[in-house]
């Protein structure tokens, strides 16, 4: 999409295999809230003796509710996540790369029983795989897309720098902030020490003078998270 | 070189940790909550980052600072571009003023879908007056057994369970099919044609065997309350699908995702109010159509008010 001044904004489009997990995430929460009620609901019928009329009315109410309404409320909710898009970190989107209104939201959530056809999602599955948006009908209908929210400020990106530093020095410290969480710890250690000797060979005072390598790196450069496993 | 990269970097992260401190605030509250000047600030600061997100992206594709400033921008383009007015005020704003004009607007639809009905259910009535072997598709064996012996479907209405189930199970399988109609017609309007010709046909073949065993009178004590409004909600909804079928075959040289997107709109505007007189219809057939005490011309009189009213509603004049 054109964002301001007219530079390209790249939108990361969630993958079939996310959306499906996502779904799936969805769909056990509202099963499992909606068991939930139906058995609070007869205790409470038990309990208040109320006619057994309340229970048959609410559970067809609620799975209406959950057939139709529990992935709308939440994108209406929370601008277009639901509980299983939050957790894998996906997001409905206009196609210009903005917020959907409720109208859109509505949409596709009503067209999702045309992509379920003629079950298990089959034809929303096949429209996300060959539609060149990754859309399924009801994203088409809508005008929405499903993007990969990518996380805006990456806890291992270094929040100060020593000045002037030359770009190739800049990567190396760049990598290894983005690297370390995963390495071993013995390499982690080694690698540690090798980044704090260069820091120490070029800016002598900017690393705090005590502590472990991973430790001086990480207060030295203001890096949030914790080093290590 | 190296040295203008590496500006370039530390100048980056500096725009993107005050941008971030913009967003922290948007975050919070939305754009309506900000002040002029934090506003102002906000769309300083992510002009300020989308122009050093261009020279980062083209200098240093792909590198970690292009990505986080790429999401920050992102993020910024999302949550900035525009304020949708409270839902329950767009509701109000749909379901009284953009209603009626939709409803207007597509009477063409309209009467195309109640054209394809009525043909339908002309159909379903010549051929079930004709053929028994006709009727048996639609009914079983017992049910055409017992309207042979003079009793049909709807005399056991009230027992198959309490009023309140009943019409909250009749209401949520109508809001379904009427949504399934509407939806149905976006492969070329073939679902809705499908809910046309299936539904069509069926009220057709239910008047033949209430006509071959003379049951009409008892049939129309049962239908005359929901009936009309329904038959109608459901040829509204078809009318809606067939629309949405248009935008998904229609070439205006335009591409087919705005295409769809724009008959999406308008076919939504004109189901979306049906809904409220859909669950409207099933709370009627729930409790009082079953109701044989209630006498026939009452209830055709309920039914008849119940289409007045709500073509007044859908044909009320709207200011543009």
């Amino acid at each position: 999409v054109v964002g301001a001044l007219d530079v390209a904004l790249d939108l990361p489009l969630a993958s079939l295999g996310s959306r499906c997990m996502a779904w799936f995430i969805d769909w056990l929460g509202a099963l499992l809230i909606y068991g939930l009620s139906i058995l609070l609901l007869q205790l409470l019928t038990s309990a208040l003796d109320l006619s057994p009329e309340v229970i048959l009315v609410c559970a067809v109410v609620g799975w209406f509710a959950v057939d139709w309404l529990w992935i709308l409320g939440w994108e209406l909710a929370t601008n277009g996540q639901t509980m299983g898009k939050r957790l894998l970190g996906l997001r409905v989107v206009r196609l210009d790369g903005t917020r959907p209104g409720a109208l859109a939201f509505l949409l596709r959530n009503l067209l999702r029983p045309l992509d379920n056809l003629p079950l298990c999602y089959s034809v929303g599955s096949l429209s996300v795989l060959i539609s060149q948006r990754h859309q399924r009908l009801g994203d088409m209908v809508a005008g929405t897309l499903v993007v990969t929210e990518a996380r805006a400020a990456s806890s291992a990106a270094p929040k100060r720098w020593p000045s002037p530093l030359p770009a190739e020095d800049m990567r190396l410290l760049e990598a290894w902030f983005a690297r370390e969480p995963s390495l071993l710890p013995e390499v982690r250690s080694e690698l540690a020490e090798r980044m704090v000797r260069l820091c120490e060979r070029r800016w002598p005072d900017f690393l705090p003078p005590e502590g472990a390598p991973e430790e001086r790196l990480r207060l030295g450069f203001a890096v949030e998270g914790q080093v290590g496993p | 070189l190296a040295l203008d990269l590496g500006r370039l970097r530390k100048r980056a992260e500096g725009e993107a940790q005050e941008f971030e401190q913009s967003l922290a605030q948007l975050r919070q509250g939305g754009l309506d909550r900000l002040s002029h000047a934090s506003l102002e600030e906000l769309y300083a600061n992510h002009r300020r980052l989308m122009g050093t997100y261009a020279r980062v992206q083209a200098r240093m594709p792909d590198s970690q600072t292009a990505r986080r400033l790429a999401a920050l921008a992102r993020e910024g383009h999302a949550r900035m571009a525009r304020v949708e007015p409270p839902l329950l005020r767009q509701l109000w704003h749909y379901l009284w003023i953009s209603y009626p004009q939709a409803f207007r607007r597509e009477l063409p639809a309209l009467q195309v879908a109640g054209a394809a009905f009525l043909g339908f259910v002309a159909l379903g009535l010549v051929l079930g007056t004709l053929s028994e072997d006709f009727l048996a598709a639609f009914f079983s064996p017992e049910a055409i057994s017992e309207a042979r012996h003079g009793r049909i479907w709807t005399d056991e209405v009230e027992e198959r369970g309490p009023a309140s189930w009943l019409s909250t199970a009749i209401f949520t399988n109508n809001l379904s099919v009427c949504l399934l109609a509407w939806g149905g017609g976006l492969p070329a309007g073939l679902g809705t044609l499908y809910i046309l010709w299936t539904n069509g046909m069926m009220v057709g073949a239910i008047f033949a065997l209430a006509w071959r065993f003379d049951l009409f009178d008892r049939l129309f004590a049962f239908i005359s309350t929901h009936g009309p409004l329904e038959l109608f909600l459901i040829v509204l909804s078809c009318a809606a699908g067939l629309l949405l079928g248009q935008g998904s075959v229609e070439d205006r040289g335009r591409p087919r995702a705005e295409l769809l997107a724009e008959a999406g709109l308008r076919s939504w505007s004109l189901v979306g109010g049906a809904l409220p007189w859909i669950v409207l219809c099933g709370v009627i057939e729930g409790f009082i159509s079953p109701n044989m005490d209630v006498p026939t011309p009452t209830k055709a009189a309920i039914g008849i008010a119940l289409l007045g009213l709500f073509l007044a509603y859908a044909l009320r004049k709207v200011q543009p």
